[in-house]
């Protein structure tokens, strides 16, 4: 009796420390990739897990403003939008959110450089936030924030607020930034449960008369 | 429409107004709203012949039929001093109207003409109604339909008579007993 | 271990025996409220919600005319009338069950199917296909509504039991749809409902006796008109969604029921709170942002009620919502909403509307008169 109650102590203190995130879609990959330098930039496409709905995605330059998109669109596991306009070089962080397909939200945003005029060597982690050069945002073409975008009005979002552009690699909180990691660790964990599990059955086994 | 008995507002008004209340119910009014005084439902519960001024009824209900018999029930209430006797009634329905009871023969509810007519006693109330005491319509020559208006007058024993208006409604009993081995003929059964 | 539970066991059973002996008296009061029928405006509208309701509608039969309307709307008027006030119905064969009353509404509604028999323009028309739609035309259509709500089941057999015996000559039944509640007194007056996913529901109704309920309810006339949507919960699936995935489908905390940008059930929902990555805090795709009103004028009252009917062998449950919706115009209150949320409302995985109908429901009556008299005279 107490065995079995320990077994179900360490599973569910495994179950309740692993990451929620294993049930959820996960971004898989991107173009541009996250802190790659890039040359061209036609459009945005996201690729995860599996088939996510209702996504809303932003372009935002160093200077934290919105640059126009069209309506992202859902294909197969991809989420797309284009640029309406080729953007001057600088560098920029893209906004998502979409919805997994168990009805989890999951949001992020990817920091890129686009390699041009100003080349801003590749992303820092550790450099200051909002340090973002001036010229940035002053050769941005898109100093108004946000109407009149599809992608705007899609998501009605007016301004984007936000932290600290391109110095954190992020997504959702609870998604824990690598739900691959997560899943191998929840996988370990399982292994482990159920080898304790095993252990301590045997040992009930032998013990007790039954 | 198929019944030639049209309904007047006014007149349902009145079936509706009276309230229904059991058996053993005294006046008329009971639990209807609380505006309608006392005095006036009966007042206004049908156009009584003037012998009949001390009589009212109270939920006065005909079964529906397509044909043949039927019946009609409602709580007859005597305003009076004096016992009151109805000893016969009529309608443009039928040309054969009984007042009628149910007995019990070697154990079957039967029934027949009720012998020296219904008694309702001074200030009291007579109780007309599936199983029991029921005003017969014998042949009816138009159908019965849901919600139509059928008059009735009641004569008295003392020749005094009393009209009013009952109302058609779906019933599936009072059948247990119409003139066993002959064609019922009055069953509604348009549903 | 044993004896603590063994105490505990007392001690409930002691509470419980004090709430029985304390009950009856109470649940008798309760039981035998009535709520008038008579006035300007038919009740079962702005009557707090009944803990059951069936909703009834009929097909009329084809040699049903004006004038059997008429007598059809009268009887059932008077059976109405009489067993809201606890009495038994006229030639009721179950005179005993006419009691208590337990706050039993009846309320009546039209169909196009009615207006269109007695070649009357109706006030309501069949609503537009929605993308969301799978309708079944077992809950959908109807000629003639009767909504017979009441705090007891019994009651609510009884009634529903009498009106079908006196509306079937006219008529024939086209569906029922019976759903419940919290049982009364389980809940104080006033408080927002759960639904079957478990998400407070009719949080922003207007409340009965200000001026924007009779704004958004009903017409200077004392009418109203009336939307009933069967709407299936995808139970199974709803129950694979996490805690987060719901309350983002919603915009609301389960629960308390609160705006996720807000911390009780009655603070307004901040539609422009922004998250970490700047995206809104209340989904764009968010149930209560796809379902939001500004204006007074174009909200609804909903009067809903929870269905559960029979699982399946495999244990699959079949569920959901009767959405009941009272507001003075269906066409600029409802279809306008309903447009919304079958565009993009994240909800929408997981709810399915199977059944719709419309109904205007006329004004009320006095002791003399009866539910239609003005349309049906």
């Amino acid at each position: 009796m107490r065995r079995l109650a320990v077994i179900a102590a360490v599973v569910a203190a495994l179950f309740a420390t692993a990451p929620p995130a294993f049930a959820h879609d996960q971004l898989k990959g991107s173009s541009p990739k996250e802190n790659a330098t890039v040359d061209d930039l036609k459009s945005i496409t996201l690729t995860f897990s599996s088939q996510v709905r209702f996504p809303a995605v932003v372009l935002r330059d160093g200077a934290d403003n919105l640059l126009p998109l069209s309506k992202p669109v859902v294909d197969g596991k991809q989420v797309s939008a284009d640029l309406v306009s080729p953007p001057p070089p600088g560098r920029y962080v893209i906004g998502w959110r979409v919805v997994s397909s168990d009805g989890h939200p999951i949001e992020g945003e990817i920091p890129f450089t686009l390699a041009g005029a100003a080349p801003a060597e590749t992303a820092a982690p550790a450099e200051a936030p909002g340090s973002a050069s001036p010229a940035d945002s002053k050769t941005s073409p898109a100093n108004t924030p946000a109407a009149g975008t599809s992608a705007l009005a899609a998501t009605s979002d007016s301004t984007m607020s936000r932290p600290a552009p391109g110095t954190q690699r992020v997504s959702a909180p609870e998604e824990d930034d690598g739900g691959g990691f997560g899943f191998v660790w929840l996988a370990g964990g399982l292994v482990v449960a159920l080898g304790l599990g095993f252990l301590l059955f045997r040992g009930r086994g032998r013990g007790s008369p039954s | 429409m198929s019944s030639r008995f049209t309904l007047s507002a006014l007149a349902l008004a009145t079936v509706v107004v009276v309230a229904s209340c059991g058996s053993t119910e005294e006046t008329p009014t009971a639990a209807a709203p609380a505006t309608t005084a006392p005095a006036a439902a009966p007042a206004t519960s049908a156009a009584p012949a003037p012998a009949g001024a001390t009589l009212s009824i109270t939920d006065p209900w005909v079964k529906t039929a397509k044909e043949g018999m039927t019946a009609a029930f409602g709580t007859l209430v005597n305003n009076s001093a004096a016992d009151i006797t109805v000893v016969s009634g009529t309608s443009p329905l039928s040309p054969m109207i009984e007042l009628h009871e149910v007995v019990d023969q070697d154990g079957k509810m039967v029934m027949q003409p009720k012998q020296g007519g219904f008694v309702i006693p001074a200030g009291g109330s007579h109780e007309l109604k599936p199983g029991g005491d029921h005003i017969m319509i014998m042949d009816a020559k138009e159908p019965v339909d849901p919600g139509a208006e059928v008059p009735f007058t009641l004569t008295f024993a003392d020749g005094g008579t009393f009209e009013f208006t009952a109302i058609g409604k779906d019933f599936a009993g009072a059948k247990e007993d119409y003139q066993p081995g002959m064609d019922m003929g009055g069953e509604s059964d348009n549903g | 271990m044993a004896e603590l539970s063994r105490r505990g066991l007392l001690t409930g059973g002691v509470a419980a025996g004090v709430v029985a002996l304390a009950r009856p008296a109470a649940a008798q009061a309760a039981a035998e409220t009535v709520v008038p029928f008579h006035g300007p405006r038919q009740a079962g509208i702005a009557t707090e919600p009944q803990a059951h309701a069936v909703f009834v509608a009929f097909d009329l039969r084809e040699d049903t005319d004006k004038d059997a309307l008429a007598r059809m709307m009268r009887l059932l008027t008077d059976d109405a009338r009489r067993l809201t006030q606890g009495r038994p119905a006229l030639a009721d064969t179950e005179p005993e069950l006419a009691s208590p009353a337990a706050r039993l509404t009846v309320t009546f509604g039209f169909g196009p199917g009615l207006y269109a028999r007695i070649k009357a323009p109706s006030p309501v028309k069949v609503l537009p296909k929605f993308s969301v739609d799978k309708l079944d035309k077992k809950w959908t259509g109807g000629d003639l509504l009767v909504q017979i709500c009441a705090d007891d089941p019994l009651t609510v057999a009884h009634a529903l039991r009498m009106i079908v015996k006196d509306a079937r000559s006219f008529a024939t039944v086209r569906w029922t749809q019976r759903g419940f509640r919290r049982a009364a007194g389980t809940q104080s007056a006033g408080q927002t409902q759960r639904n079957v996913m478990g998400q407070m529901d009719g949080t922003g109704n207007p409340k009965p006796g200000t001026p924007e309920f009779d704004l958004a309810v009903w017409r200077p006339d004392g009418t109203t008109q009336l939307v009933v949507r069967r709407i299936k919960a995808e139970l199974e699936t709803w129950d694979a969604a996490d805690v987060v995935a719901k309350e983002f489908t919603i915009g609301r905390k389960l629960s308390t029921g609160a705006p996720l940008t807000g911390t009780k059930e009655t603070d307004a929902p901040d539609f422009a709170a922004k998250g970490a990555h700047g995206f809104p805090v209340i989904s764009e795709y968010a149930h209560i942002r796809r379902a939001h009103v500004g204006d007074p004028s174009l909200r609804i009252l909903r009067r809903v009620y929870n269905y559960d009917e029979g699982v399946t062998s495999q244990g699959h449950a079949d569920s959901g919502l009767i959405f009941a919706s009272y507001q003075a115009d269906i066409e600029r209150q409802f279809t306008p909403i309903q447009k919304q949320l079958a565009e993009a409302d994240l909800l929408n995985e997981w709810i399915t509307p199977i059944g719709s109908a419309v109904f205007a429901i006329p004004k009320g009556c006095d002791e003399k008169g009866w539910i239609g008299q003005e349309v049906l005279s």
